[in-house]
């Protein structure tokens, strides 16, 4: 099975980032979550995947 | 129910741009409270004793995170934070489960630890194939 490939969110640090509901896609982007669903919603995404960018830049050691 | 690992852009050396990729066994979930839903990422994580969410994210289903009195957990570093734990629904792929959850203000992905998940399914992570399987436990 081929991995999923994840969007470099490294320009969007420390935002929560609105991804298209395949995941591929930056859609909107905002320090506050509500407002960053908010602008997705507004261009017509109502369930984006809502992400914090700094999850998907660093290394982890969980 | 198989998924794929996450091919995830990562600036191991704090550059400001990615150098490399790590895979991580991450699959997109529902959080559901009442009649409220959001879709967020989660982290299958072994090392998690319950199963946490980051706390803006369990505000966007309507909750009132901070309204309980918090447990205290530490990570890695040792250094102790709040969990704020509330019962929710977790979707995965159509399969609700119920879970005594935790919110973390400042986690930055949601895990998928022991209690809650790992105890109502079969986890096999298959690295090199890049897939891992989760599947549902026989009720005894």
């Amino acid at each position: 099975m081929k991995a999923k490939k994840v969007p470099d969110l490294s320009e969007y640090k420390d935002q929560w980032v609105a991804l298209s509901e395949n995941g591929k896609k930056v859609i909107a982007s905002h320090k506050n979550i509500k407002k960053a669903l908010a602008e997705a919603q507004k261009v017509g995404v109502e369930n984006p995947i809502m992400v914090n960018a700094s999850a998907f830049s660093g290394s982890y050691i969980l | 129910m198989r998924f794929p690992y996450s091919e995830i852009p990562v600036d191991r050396y704090c550059t400001g741009r990615p150098t490399e990729v790590a895979y991580r066994p991450v699959l997109n979930v529902i959080l559901k409270y009442k009649n409220k839903t959001r879709t967020t990422p989660a982290l299958v994580d072994s090392g998690a004793d319950k199963c946490i969410f980051p706390t803006p994210v369990g505000e966007l289903i309507g909750l009132d995170v901070h309204s309980v009195e918090p447990e205290y957990s530490g990570g890695i570093d040792a250094i102790k934070v709040p969990v704020y734990c509330h019962d929710i629904t977790i979707v995965i792929r159509n399969n609700p489960i119920n879970v005594r959850c935790g919110f973390i203000d400042k986690l930055p992905i949601g895990l998928l630890g022991q209690e809650g998940f790992f105890d109502q399914y079969k986890i096999t992570f298959f690295y090199k194939e890049k897939y891992f399987d989760i599947t549902p436990n026989r009720k005894a």
